[in-house]
């Protein structure tokens, strides 16, 4: 616990130093975050329950899901994670040290775009799963991702699959009426999360809370089972 | 104090990370202080200082934000002014990306020494010092020797190893001459 606070106190110390990673991982979601409100301030097509379901899988792609993997992806090219282990800290301290900045950034993203929604008679029962469901599974699968990531640059390449099944998964359940999605569909990450928004907003015919739930968990406890056998710590050549 | 010496490509680095425990060995064993380094990395941790050939520092800390955790990382960290040890002392609001090699250098020394370690592992911590850089860092290792701590340290400057070392162990071809 100690050495996990540690690390993630330097962690948050280099992300305030580092413009272009602060503008990535920020920046440019808190705009796209921004610009969905927006239009559905607009339009009103998709209803405030969907419109804040694809403003939060934005954020968990981009901030926790991409800004993750290529945090781990750098820190393993400068060889930190490789000195850390010999720092006495255990992997595991130091895995989620490195994706805590990734993660709180998500979660405080997430409470300043909600300000701009009404949150007046939203259920927190399915929307703080959803959140922090989210955000462990978008963790869960950058440390995965990572293990294929030679480079931090070659993060937007690598992420892509991953983050496409995020943002399709929630724009397939925004297109579906809320009571015509299935378990099927809610095994992509980005489906549940949108589908649990759903029911926090109390669309009229959404459910599936539960499932919704354990699909997410199942992802993130698969994600790291994966992660933990195929990451790899040294330098990639 | 034991130099391992050898030129470039003998095998002195590979040697330092099996002992390190950043690789695990392809055949035999390995004991460090009693412990196989790669299944007990993490205890060793505690006893072992480590200059790896890869820095391996985080470069947007300060050196004296590098020192600072290094130091609350370990249990029993060491006191004294440690960034004066190896003359950094005017560098310690600088980052470490700013640092040149031999100073990026001698901050590697200064966090290996944050944990009072037993034992030294030292993968060439003199390359790219200049001269005074380099017998001030040799003079900070015969303090640490004299007050008991071992050190293995590799070198490819056969001169320095003879001047300093009790035993020097020649490598060439992966293997020991």
């Amino acid at each position: 616990m100690r050495a996990w606070l540690l690390i993630a106190g330097a962690e948050f110390t280099m992300l305030r130093r580092s413009a272009f990673t602060l503008s990535m991982g920020a920046v440019l979601p808190l705009a796209l975050g921004g610009l969905i409100l927006l239009a559905e301030a607009d339009t009103g097509r998709a209803g405030p329950g969907t419109a804040a379901g694809l403003l939060l899988v934005t954020l968990v792609t981009l901030t926790a899901y991409v800004s993750g993997t290529t945090t781990l992806a750098s820190r393993r090219q400068q060889n930190v994670l490789r000195r850390l282990r010999g720092s006495g800290a255990s992997d595991a301290a130091i895995l989620t040290a490195v994706l805590t900045p990734p993660a709180v950034l998500t979660l405080a993203q997430a409470l300043l775009l909600s300000v701009a929604l009404d949150l007046r008679g939203i259920r927190p029962g399915p929307l703080l799963p959803a959140v922090l469901a989210g955000v462990v599974t978008a963790c869960a699968l950058a440390a995965l991702t990572a293990a294929f990531t030679s480079a931090p640059e070659l993060a937007q390449l690598t992420t892509t699959p991953i983050a496409l099944a995020f943002l399709g998964g929630a724009l397939w359940v925004a297109r579906t009426p809320p009571a015509g999605v299935d378990r099927a569909m809610l095994l992509l990450p980005g489906a549940a999360i949108t589908q649990l928004t759903r029911i926090a907003w109390r669309v009229p015919g959404a459910d599936g809370s539960p499932v919704a739930v354990a699909l997410l968990l199942v992802t993130a406890v698969a994600a790291v089972a994966a992660a933990t056998r195929v990451f790899v710590w040294d330098p990639r050549r | 104090m034991v130099a391992l010496v050898g030129v470039n490509g003998a095998g002195k680095t590979t040697t330092m990370e099996l002992l390190i425990g950043h690789r695990r060995p392809a055949g035999g064993t390995i004991r460090v202080l009693g412990r196989d380094p790669y299944a007990e990395r993490r205890r060793l941790a505690t006893e072992v200082g480590v200059v790896p050939q890869d820095s391996g520092l985080a470069p947007d800390l300060t050196v004296a934000q590098t020192l600072r955790l290094w130091l609350r990382l370990h249990r029993r960290p060491v006191g004294g002014d440690l960034l004066g040890a190896v003359g950094l002392e005017h560098r310690a609001g600088m980052r470490v990306r700013q640092l040149s090699g031999g100073e990026r250098r001698r901050l590697d020394l200064a966090v290996a020494l944050c944990g009072r370690p037993r034992l030294l592992l030292l993968d060439e911590p003199t390359s790219g010092l200049d001269p005074d850089a380099r017998a001030r860092t040799w003079k900070l290792l015969r303090e640490h020797r004299d007050a008991g701590t071992s050190i293995l340290v590799s070198t490819h400057y056969p001169e320095e190893a003879a001047g300093l070392a009790d035993r020097i162990v020649v490598m060439d071809g992966g293997a020991l001459r």
